[in-house]
């Protein structure tokens, strides 16, 4: 009982801290569409050694799942809408990134340069 | 079709082996396993729930909804393992008398419900959250009736390869750990934990509620993430390519009371057991 009381309020705390929290000033942001089971800019070249802030708009109607192996990252954006994806500080490199949901034609790369 | 049909086994593996081991888990301390059949429907109709409000739960605090839900499964699952490998050594202590024994006094009853409770719970929430994305993905093909029928009939072979090694996993555990029943089931709910508690920082990394540093690794040349091994070892130990030092740290801070529970109980005094 203890230990659930402790997360429930680790949770409320997470809860409201990230609310706080808005965008730094010193994170680039850079958006990438999904349309047509494709995304746009399929190559993004971002600085390397610092938090970047990713924005994945989803055009189409149908969800696609933003997944890469590389960045160990992977989001379910639902049809219309929009997701925030932090990756970094990474080295530089070529990190690909695919749409599980349609890997076939979803991939891209982000090329991190210093 | 063979794009579903590893996408929907991804994700029953995941569920599949939480289930299994559970299962042999009670199995080998004497419960009955009807347990899993309820667990199976709630974490069913769960995760129709989440799936259907998935773009609702996405929108909410701030875009952090999907992460901050994930989490919370996830640390559910963890507690509850951890409550599981408390009572196998309890279990193994002769405190926790077995349903063969037909003893029907009140406190027995309560430490019964108490751990159908704690293994309902871990199967219900390891299904809601793999089992929401399989009807996230599946019902995308609605819309597309040309697409959906190999999707739908991937997603079904899928689901039977998942539920098949699950099986596989629950008749290979009995076999392994009727011997070293505290040993083996305590390690397997630590690395399965351990798992849980990697994709938990994963998550909140990605909200960036916590900052990613530079992965401490790079074993991807051994062991792929996206090869069938890496993908088995993923859902089994929550193998990471290139973890990042927060994981390894929680990794380490999730396993070790497993551990210490284990050997604390092996090298302690005997009780006095009736």
């Amino acid at each position: 009982m203890k230990t659930f009381k402790l997360q429930l309020s680790i949770c409320f705390w997470l809860c409201l801290f990230l609310s706080a929290i808005e965008c730094r000033a010193d994170t680039p942001v850079f958006t990438i569409e999904i349309r047509n089971h494709l995304f746009n800019p399929s190559t993004l070249v971002v600085p390397s050694g610092k938090k970047v802030k990713l924005i994945v708009h989803n055009l189409d109607e149908t969800p696609e799942e933003f997944e890469s192996y590389e960045l160990n990252r992977e989001k379910i954006i639902m049809g219309g809408a929009k997701a925030t994806i932090f990756i970094g500080p990474l080295d530089p490199g070529d990190y690909p990134f695919f749409g599980e949901f349609y890997p076939k034609t979803a991939q891209g790369i982000i090329k991190v340069q210093s | 079709m063979l794009s579903s049909v590893i996408i929907v086994l991804r994700e029953a593996l995941e569920a599949a082996l939480i289930v299994s081991i559970l299962l042999a888990v009670g199995r080998l301390t004497g419960l009955r396993s009807r347990w899993c059949a309820l667990a199976l429907f709630l974490g069913l109709m769960n995760s129709w729930l989440i799936a259907g409000f998935s773009s609702q739960i996405a929108d909410s605090f701030d875009g952090a909804g999907q992460e901050l839900l994930s989490v919370s499964l996830l640390s559910i699952i963890i507690i509850c393992l951890m409550g599981i490998g408390i009572y196998i050594v309890r279990a193994m202590n002769g405190v926790i008398v077995t349903l063969r024994d037909n003893i029907h006094s009140t406190p027995y009853q309560n430490r019964q419900l108490t751990i159908y409770l704690l293994l309902i719970g871990a199967v219900v929430c390891a299904v809601s959250r793999e089992g929401s994305e399989v009807w996230i993905y599946l019902a995308s093909f609605l819309h597309d009736s040309v697409a959906a029928y190999p999707a739908f009939i991937g997603g079904a072979i899928g689901m039977g390869i998942g539920a098949s090694l699950g099986v596989i996993f629950y008749y290979g555990f009995l076999f392994v750990s009727y011997q070293h029943f505290l040993f083996v089931g305590i390690l397997f709910l630590a690395l399965i934990a351990g798992g849980l508690s990697v994709q938990i920082v994963q998550d909140l990394m990605q909200t960036g509620f916590l900052d990613s540093t530079m992965p401490v690794w790079d074993t991807s040349g051994w062991v792929a993430e996206n090869s069938l091994l890496g993908q088995l070892l993923y859902a089994l130990i929550g193998y990471e390519a290139r973890p990042t030092a927060l994981q390894l740290i929680v990794y380490v801070c999730v396993v070790s009371p497993f551990i210490v529970l284990s050997v604390w109980h092996r090298y302690k005094k005997p009780e006095n057991n009736s």
